[in-house]
């Protein structure tokens, strides 16, 4: 025993040394900054196109080498490991931060307000779409810049509905269209089909782009308080739980898991999508990186279903810079790459999303990629309706979306249990978020002073509303109803 | 024959018997493994399908078993070099954990001193208290110290244990007061009694702290994740990462990739398994 | 303090330094370091080092939102509920363990008798799921793993068992649970399928009796429940009159006992004749107070003594009685229920079900655990010499077991027990982030994914903190509880 204990401490010495010696060599002789982002072939092909970028626009040393190295740190989703390392001051230089981390991450001030930056540089809000400001800026105030941006539609298999002699859904259409064709199609699909091999219309639908289709937003006019418990969501909610355990237009969570597929990064839906199970998936282009992996299908993509207002959901991936990082200016010049024709392209080449600045799809490379003749004709929908009827999500600057979210999904489900009605679903979740917000303000006083201001406009709003006058511009906080206002004319014409 | 002993013949009884009832437990413990080996199989056969039958009804892969796929695996991750990595940070988490924790678990349990049980009740809370709530003061530690992104950082906080030393000690406190005495006797001095008696006698013990801390090391997954920025010190279950990124999971190449993972895993578990048998002899002399 | 004492204890640090410094750097600091924050309004979307605001200490306004939020308290007693499962766990784990502790040999050395029967059933088997069931790929590789595993087992002994029972500890997490999720569907599950079948069965067997019959059974049920009550506090009884237990020791366990009778009379309104429990229990109580004045010898005892001993055994007592409870409650309902036919649950996104489903996951979990090798250690250690002085005795095996094994794996079952109310209250998270996210409304969420949730994604690290410590608190009073009143073998 004694003599095991020294021989394995004697071992793991000599190994320890070998280990450490046969680390590759990572000094480098300019500054190395880090980029927390996922892991894919798609990432190393941007490093490297960046350290070509950096070469090609004369950002060299004195020995023609790239001012900056960069290098990647994974982390995926995980946002935990981003908080834990940004408030410890060792965040990495640039962060993927798309969405709610967005919010999380800029209410902890960890990431560099870059506005100033941003204009100097060229890469400010109007270098990309222009529905993306609310992505991108928060109180008027730039964080990110967009790496790439997506918006959600229908993916359509043209054959499967060929196959059961249904007519493809047309491009832009009501819930009830959606209804009627959904029924007809499960029908003749599903004859003499067992569970775990049943056809469904649409893998899912989106509780945000539905009530807005309705011309109703999560938040109030001036994002002060939930307007989800309003009849048009009960509807929304009660339309769903129809079609998915009525109609079975939609699968169950007990569907999915009839299935053999595999979650993960759209994972199980793709699968399914080509393997005939499912008639249409919910996705953006990002869906073609997994679908050009299989055997080439006949696509098609549609708008979303609308209750009257079409829209769409469209949102971002985005990257920003750390308050901390010791190199910000070479950090913002991978921000500035990504306006680059460089990185748009290879964004193009693979499909991943639409690329941030929209000129770049306009060419014949984005409309008809070569390889890919199954796919002409589509993408050049997702740029129609990025430009036209997409909304970025509503987000509160009192609330972060995370706990909307959570509140939305535990009422909605004891709905779909039968536990409550859909207007006692829609009533509870704005409560519960109305509460969350109060909680909030007390617990940060300093907010009180904006928060008590813009509950004051709301006041002067609904009595508007209610006496049927027009709304100065300003008071509307909420880009979604500030877009929705105007277009329905609900909004005073500025002198 | 023309004469059976009495004797032969209740040997034979008792065999049948001793035959019946090994056939149950045979039979129970077939049927328990099937339940518990499924997911292991259901892991291994996927790791020979096709991206586009992963999803199919069989478990059998349909077109012919892809062993590209664990090619392909060592062709899109560093793989080798995240296989060593942790195998070494586990084999010297173990090592300095065994050693460590033995030593603390011989003073809670065959020592006499006062106050002993109180420091070891301040031991075992330490374990009570969720670890996530600990994790930025420790993470606060680390870049005092300097060990963010280094090896050193991922073995030394796991070397000291709570849980090692009070598995050790529950271990050791089984084995016969009398002992102790025989060796005091004998003049050995405490550091003689925990050597050569305690720690020889407390292997049954020490395997499987052995265990249970290589297996720990091997897969733990968030500490790593957040120490570690340069991509030579990451460990497999970071490296299986790769597998599942905004490209598109790629469930076969995860699943070859975690069965190669998971092989030292058993080898480790199946030698050491061994020596768990090793302690009926061990119990038949101290007795 | 004299000089002798001093030695020891320095002894004992000595020893202690290797892990102590480790233990200190590491965890002490960080855990004052929280007790702190749990009393603070510590949110990292107010403070860190890029905003200028301080932390400021709040009392107890942590602990009171505990306890007003309502939320906690639901996640507490859903942490509660999957903790039910620890002592089933607890038990598979030992019988798993003293299973691939037996010789599978049968002590005759004649490996080519096993080997022939063996393959003799994997034929039959295998002709048999030829030939009667579809001849699936699927069927065939099921039936090959189990003939490949019984082949295996018979030819390499336990060590293979071991081994096969060990493997859901190297599977990635993913393929358990898809697994399971398959498992537990409710269109095309096999629970789902094999149970069907005989609800329907029920349903139609229930249907075709005259309705009141099958609600008699409750009062079947309802006399069984008071035959146990009788049999546990009589248990009670004579360890009074006999001096092993103390009268304030027996408190609690008497309280157990009637938990179910108090519960059943709560429920009066779903069953009419709950009261008629009461009555019989004041009933079985009198009688029992009657035999304990009228014993002739009474032995006094420590107002503590016995505690333990006692409270396991009312607690088994308890389970007993609220499984018939439940029993009973079913047929009284029946009828009513099987009027339009029972239709089997929905297990994973039912409200009612999801918990229980994730229990018999943990439990299936718990038989190859890292708990059945710590059992499969001890029970190595225990010496031979004790079983063969028993066999010699005549012993049958239950009584080996109760009277050798069990209080021989004394320190184990301490060491299991705390660590699973450890792992009992921190764990869950895992498994109700992959297989219900928490849900279906939280019914899922345990108190670790709570602190998840608070911590991480809306950044409330004090209010988590103060989640972390109520927890603490009560694991800590579980232990000590344990330490002063568990098996005396475990602490000596």
């Amino acid at each position: 025993m004694k003599y095991l204990f020294l021989i394995i401490a004697l071992l793991l010495g000599v190994l320890s040394v070998g280990t450490y010696l046969s680390f590759p060599g990572i000094k480098s002789d300019v500054p190395v900054i880090y980029w927390m982002t996922d892991r894919n072939a798609a990432r190393d092909m941007q490093v490297e196109g960046f350290h070509q970028w950096l070469v090609d626009n004369g950002h060299v040393t004195d020995q023609g080498k790239p001012v900056v190295e960069l290098r990647l740190d994974i982390t995926n989703d995980d946002v935990a490991k981003k908080i834990i390392q940004a408030v410890s001051g060792i965040g990495s230089d640039v962060m993927d931060t798309g969405g709610s981390h967005l919010q999380l991450l800029q209410t902890m001030g960890v990431l560099e307000d870059i506005t100033e930056l941003a204009k100097e540089q060229g890469f400010d809000p109007s270098q990309t779409y222009k529905a993306m400001l609310p992505e991108i800026t928060i109180e008027g105030r730039q964080f990110v810049f967009p790496r790439n941006i997506y918006v959600m539609m229908l993916w359509v298999n043209k054959d499967l509905f060929k196959q059961y002699g249904i007519s493809p859904p047309p491009s832009r259409w009501t819930w009830d269209e959606f209804e009627a064709i959904g029924k007809a199609f499960v029908a003749k699909a599903n004859v003499g089909r067992k569970p775990g091999q049943r056809v469904f219309f649409v893998d899912f639908l989106h509780l945000t782009q539905m009530p807005q289709s309705m011309g109703l937003s999560v938040f109030n006019e001036t994002l002060t308080g939930c307007d989800l418990g309003d009849a048009r969501f009960a509807r929304c909610l009660e339309r769903v739980r129809q079609w998915t355990y009525e109609d079975h237009l939609l699968p169950t969570a007990d569907d999915m898991n009839a299935f053999n597929a595999v979650e993960g990064y759209g994972g199980a839906a793709t699968q399914l999508f080509h393997g005939g199970n499912f008639a249409m998936i919910q996705s953006d282009l990002s869906v073609l990186t997994q679908l050009r992996k299989f055997e080439p299908m006949n696509l098609d993509v549609v708008e979303l279903p609308n209750g009257g207002y079409p829209t769409a959901i469209m949102g971002a991936r985005s990257a920003s810079i750390y308050a901390g990082s010791k190199h910000k200016k070479l950090a913002a010049l991978f921000l500035k790459y990504l306006t680059s024709e460089r990185y748009n392209m290879q964004l193009v080449r693979e499909a991943d999303a639409l690329p941030p600045d929209p000129r770049y799809t306009q060419t014949e490379l984005f409309k008809r990629p070569p390889d890919y003749p199954n796919e002409w004709g589509v993408h050049e929908k997702f740029h129609e309706v990025a430009m036209t009827i997409a909304n970025g999500y509503a987000r509160s600057p009192f609330v972060l979306s995370s706990v909307v979210q959570r509140e939305t999904s535990w009422f909605s489900s004891l709905y779909d249990n039968g536990e409550i009605a859909a207007m006692e679903a829609a009533m509870k979740i704005a409560q519960a978020v109305d509460r969350r917000i109060a909680d909030n303000i007390a617990r940060d006083p300093k907010r009180k002073v904006e928060f008590d201001r813009r509950i004051a406009i709301q006041k002067q709003i609904d009595t508007y509303m209610a006496a049927g006058r027009k709304l100065p511009a300003a008071w509307i906080l909420n880009p979604f109803y500030l877009r929705y206002y105007t277009q329905q004319g609900m909004i005073e014409a500025t002198p | 024959m023309p004469t059976i002993e009495n004797k032969q013949h209740q040997n034979l009884a008792v065999d049948r018997k001793r035959f019946v009832g090994a056939t149950v437990l045979n039979l129970v413990l077939t049927g328990l493994s099937f339940l518990l080996v499924l997911p292991f199989l259901w892991m291994v056969l996927t790791s020979f399908k096709q991206l586009s039958e992963v999803g199919a009804d069989s478990w059998l892969p349909s077109e012919g078993l892809q062993w590209r796929n664990y090619a392909k695996v060592f062709e899109q991750v560093p793989f080798l070099r995240f296989y060593w990595n942790s195998l070494f940070i586990a084999a010297c988490v173990t090592f300095l954990q065994v050693f460590t924790s033995s030593m603390a678990a011989f003073a809670f349990s065959r020592l006499q001193w006062r106050g002993r049980d109180k420091v070891f009740m301040l031991y075992l809370s330490t374990m009570m208290l969720p670890g996530l709530v600990m994790m930025i003061p420790n993470y606060q530690i680390m870049i005092e110290l300097g060990l963010v992104d280094t090896m050193i950082g991922l073995v030394i906080p796991a070397a000291f244990s709570a849980f090692g030393t009070f598995l050790m000690r529950q271990f050791m406190l089984a084995i016969p007061s009398s002992l102790d005495e025989a060796a005091q006797i004998d003049g050995a001095n405490k550091w003689r009694l925990y050597w050569d008696v305690i720690l020889p006698l407390s292997r049954p013990g020490l395997v499987t702290l052995a265990i249970f801390t290589f297996m720990g090391s091997y897969n733990s997954f968030f500490w790593p994740l957040v120490m570690v920025k340069s991509e030579h010190k990451y460990t497999l279950p970071i490296g299986l990462l790769y597998f599942d990124s905004s490209a598109g999971q790629e469930t076969n190449l995860l699943m070859a990739a975690v069965t190669m993972s998971v092989l030292p895993m058993i080898i480790v578990f199946v030698v050491l398994q061994k020596k768990l048998v090793a302690g009926i002899q061990l119990g038949a002399v101290k007795g | 303090m004299n000089k002798c004492e001093r030695k020891k204890i320095l002894t004992g640090l000595a020893f202690l330094t290797p892990n102590i410094l480790g233990v200190l750097l590491f965890t002490i600091f960080p855990v004052v370091f929280s007790l702190f924050m749990a009393f603070s309004n510590w949110d990292l979307k107010q403070h860190n080092r890029f905003l200028t605001d301080h932390i400021q200490y709040v009392g107890l306004d942590n602990i009171r939102e505990l306890f007003t939020d309502g939320r906690f308290l639901r996640f507490f007693g859903n942490t509660l509920f999957f903790m039910m499962g620890i002592p089933f766990a607890v038990a598979g784990s030992l019988l798993a363990a003293i299973m691939l502790s037996k010789d599978t040999r049968g002590g005759g050395g004649r490996p080519y008798r096993w080997l022939l029967a063996s393959v003799g059933l994997v034929v039959s088997c295998s002709l048999l799921a030829v030939g009667g069931m579809r001849s699936t790929g699927m069927t065939v590789l099921m039936v090959g793993l189990v003939s490949s595993i019984l082949i295996a087992g018979v030819t390499g002994g336990k060590s293979v068992y071991r081994t096969l029972f060990y493997t859901p500890n190297f599977v990635s997490g993913v393929a358990t649970f898809i697994l399971w999720k398959k498992l537990f569907n409710t269109q095309n599950g096999p629970i789902n399928n094999a149970l069907q079948p005989v609800l329907d069965h029920v349903a139609s067997g229930v249907n075709a009796l005259p309705s009141p019959m099958v609600s008699y059974l409750m009062w079947l049920g309802f006399v069984l429940i008071l035959l146990l009550f009788y049999m546990g506090t009589g248990y009670l009884r004579r360890m009074l009159v006999d001096g092993e237990l103390g009268r304030i020791a027996a408190l609690l366990p008497l309280i157990a006992l009637c938990l179910p009778i108090w519960v059943a009379c709560r429920w009066s309104l779903s069953s009419p004749h709950a009261w008629l429990l009461l009555v019989g229990a004041v009933v079985c109580l009198g009688l029992q107070m009657m035999h304990y004045y009228k014993a002739e010898d009474h032995y006094t005892a420590r107002a503590g003594d016995g505690f333990g001993s006692a409270l396991i055994l009312c607690l088994l007592v308890m389970v007993g009685e609220f499984v018939l409870l439940g029993l009973s409650q079913v047929a009284w309902h029946l009828p009513a229920m099987a009027a339009d036919g029972l239709e089997s649950p929905r297990w994973l996104t039912d409200v009612n079900w999801a918990k229980p489903s994730l229990m018999a996951m943990g439990l299936w979990g718990a038989l190859g655990s890292n708990n059945m090798l710590l059992y499969l250690a001890a029970l190595t250690n225990v010496p031979g010499e004790l079983y063969e002085a028993a066999d010699i005795d005549g012993a049958t095996s239950l009584q080996r077991f109760w009277h050798i094994t069990w209080p021989q794996l004394a320190a184990t079952t301490f060491f299991i027990f705390v660590m699973s109310t450890i792992g009992g209250l921190q764990g869950g998270f895992e498994m109700a982030r992959v297989m219900t996210s928490g849900g279906p409304a939280g019914a899922t969420t345990t108190l670790s994914y709570y602190i998840y949730q608070e911590g991480f994604e809306t950044g409330r690290l004090g209010f988590a903190s103060a989640v972390a410590w109520a927890l603490f608190a009560l694991v800590f009073s579980v232990t000590l509880f344990n330490w002063k009143f568990g098996n005396r073998y475990a602490n000596d």
